[in-house]
């Protein structure tokens, strides 16, 4: 299969006045052309920073791109000036956002933040681009799209102007979306329609999408494969079947039994207990060693390696080892979630 | 739209109105009459001058009468001046004032916006110190010290420019830029402030995500969403500066009207001061007015509340 992105050891570090947080901690993704990629994990995990890297969003200072590559149909956009990346993005790369509300510029229409991609990129005249606007919107499921088009963004409604940022994302037709939790934000019926939305337009159009999110509801229902990111690094990797019902990172299990399940009560939600690791002084070992109840003392000490469980499913974790004790999953987690 | 502008000029001319009312009496209330400096007159002289301007009269009378001629829009005969009428007294003084207003505020916010922008994007960078310092400068020094160095470095020393009168356009040039040192660092400062602001906000990096470049983030996305706050100061601070600043006017002899606003106090020239003061204030309530109507220019937001209205 080809990979239309390979992202490989990515490390990406801010420097603050409490000295180097290190976000990202040597991140491999491989995105295959046309699949939706989840990268799940609860905040502060590195998520955002890696997408954000991908698109070279990240704002140098504080943040930079300590080593490795970004590629990009082969070519590496790490190495890229901000030049170069201007023509990636909008056009080759698009991004959208978790906050609609926020996430469009309260003075302009509606139609020109369509149009202003579309002229920066395909060089179309005005009377192409608002033709195209126009499509677009209809595209996304906005009615009376001619009246819309002339409107600005506080005359749409949070789900409405999330369509309209997929509409702009959408524009130049990009091979690659990268979602940053673009359902957080939305009502529950309103995250079903925008995710049926973007599955729909996927089909239309062959894009590629990296879906970030923390709700296992929604990768279940939204992609195909899932990387779990905990402490700046992935920790597990597979297709959604092997991360739902054969994980085998002690973080994942923690992950899916926290999914609220359908006709449990109150009482019964479960969290993981303690925090996550503090990034500016990085744990020597496995991230999750001091929050996993099964850590045994080389996780502390050292961090595995990724161990290969079948073609498309790795994890990393001690337990894989063939001297580690056996542990299974403790508890059947249910896929399904939220919707 | 229509109806909210008739409502706020009916609203400006109450406003005008209870100015009118409250400098009236308050001048009233100052010591002196406008022949105390007079002293060669004697008492029977006097008595025929007041009673000629109608001066003897009730305090309540007089304010009636006055606000009967304001009505129609007569501002009454100076004192100092024999028999000049106010309004043209007013308009032959604004001249100068309006130019040397307008001009430093054209280049002071300019120059003022380009800075704060610098600072913004430059943040904590040396460029960024370099603006904060003018701005402090301008800010914390009196706009006089700063006519005074300019008199003797660039008109005396260097002889760039004349160091007084008005006889020309190169007369301008000193006042303009001592009277701008203020606007720049006001307008620095907020605009600084406000695009920092806007900067970190998530439409900048929507923007940047679609590809547009550095610049025209900045000037597409950005400066607009920062005017706010920044034509809320720059507004009023115009009018002061186009109706006369007293110090600058006086310092360069620019025949303006601060400088004849002054006089006329110390005269008690009653019909000098009412004129000139509402003058003043009809100016502020418009440039105010003015000031709202473009909120709704720069920001659809409040059109549309402004358009319910």
């Amino acid at each position: 299969m080809e990979h239309i992105l390979e992202v490989k050891n990515l490390h990406v570090s801010f420097d603050t006045f409490v000295g180097e947080v290190q976000a990202v901690r040597g991140v491999d993704i491989k995105l295959n052309k046309g699949e939706t990629l989840a990268i799940v994990g609860e905040s502060g995990s590195g998520k955002s920073v890696t997408s954000k890297s991908i698109m070279r969003l990240i704002p140098n200072p504080p943040g930079r791109i300590k080593e490795g590559q970004i590629l990009f149909q082969g070519k590496d956009l790490a190495q890229y000036s901000e030049r170069q990346m201007q023509k990636i993005r909008g056009s080759e790369i698009s991004m959208i956002f978790q906050d609609p509300m926020t996430s469009l510029n309260p003075t302009m229409t509606v139609g020109k933040q369509i149009m202003e991609g579309l002229r920066i990129h395909q060089k179309m005249s005005k009377s192409q681009a608002t033709a195209r606007a126009l499509e677009l919107l209809k595209l996304v499921g906005i009615p009376n799209a001619e009246a819309r088009l002339k409107q600005y963004p506080h005359q749409f409604s949070g789900g409405m102007r999330q369509r309209v940022v997929i509409a702009i994302a959408l524009a130049c037709n990009p091979k690659i979306l990268i979602a940053d939790e673009p359902t957080t934000a939305l009502d529950v019926t309103i995250q079903a329609q925008i995710l049926d939305l973007m599955k729909d337009l996927q089909d239309k159009t062959g894009t590629a999408i990296i879906l970030i999110t923390h709700d296992l509801g929604v990768v279940a229902n939204a992609a195909q494969r899932v990387a779990v990111m905990y402490g700046g690094q992935i920790v597990e990797t597979g297709t959604v079947d092997e991360i739902f019902y054969k994980p085998k990172h002690p973080y994942t299990w923690g992950l899916l039994a926290s999914m609220p399940k359908l006709g449990a009560s109150d009482t019964d939600l479960i969290a993981i207990p303690g925090s996550p690791p503090d990034l500016s002084d990085p744990p020597k070992g496995c991230p999750f060693a001091a929050r996993c109840p099964h850590a045994m003392k080389v996780c502390v000490d050292h961090m595995p390696d990724a161990t290969e469980v079948s073609g498309t499913h790795k994890a990393a974790c001690w337990l894989l080892d063939e001297r580690a004790p056996k542990v299974e999953k403790p508890v059947e987690a249910s896929v399904g979630g939220a919707r | 739209m229509k109806g909210y502008i008739l409502k706020r000029v009916l609203y400006m001319f109450i406003t005008l109105f209870l100015i009118a009312s409250a400098t009236f009496f308050l001048m009233k209330i100052m010591p002196g009459t406008p022949l105390s400096n007079a002293a060669k007159l004697t008492a029977e002289q006097e008595a025929i001058i007041l009673e000629k301007y109608g001066l003897n009269d009730p305090v309540p009378v007089q304010y009636v009468k006055y606000m009967a001629n304001l009505a129609v829009g007569d501002l009454g005969i100076s004192f100092q001046y024999d028999g000049r009428n106010v309004t043209s007294l007013i308009m032959s003084r604004i001249g100068p004032s309006a130019q040397l207003g307008l001009q430093s505020m054209i280049f002071g916010s300019i120059f003022g916006i380009l800075l704060g922008i610098i600072s913004a994007i430059r943040y904590n960078t040396i460029w960024d110190y370099g603006a904060t310092f003018v701005a402090v400068i301008g800010k914390s020094i009196p706009s006089f010290v700063f006519a005074a160095l300019l008199q003797y470095y660039v008109g005396v020393k260097l002889q760039w420019f004349p160091v007084a009168f008005w006889e020309g356009w190169e007369y301008s040039v000193m006042p303009t830029i001592a009277l701008a040192v203020f606007v720049v660092a006001v307008s620095a400062r907020f605009t600084r402030t406000e695009m920092l602001e806007v900067m970190s906000q998530d439409f900048i990096t929507t923007a940047r995500a679609k590809g547009v470049s550095g610049f025209a983030v900045v000037f597409k996305h950005g400066i607009r969403n920062a005017m706010i706050p920044l034509i809320t100061i720059l507004g009023p601070l115009a009018v002061g500066l186009m109706t006369g600043t007293l110090v600058v006017e006086k310092i360069f002899a620019v025949p303006g009207l601060g400088e004849q606003f002054v006089r006329s106090i110390t005269t008690n020239d009653y019909p000098v001061i009412m004129g000139t003061t509402l003058f003043f204030s009809f100016f502020l309530i418009l440039v105010i007015l003015i000031v709202d109507i473009l909120y709704g220019v720069i920001d659809p937001r409040i059109r549309l509340a402004g358009g319910k209205d």
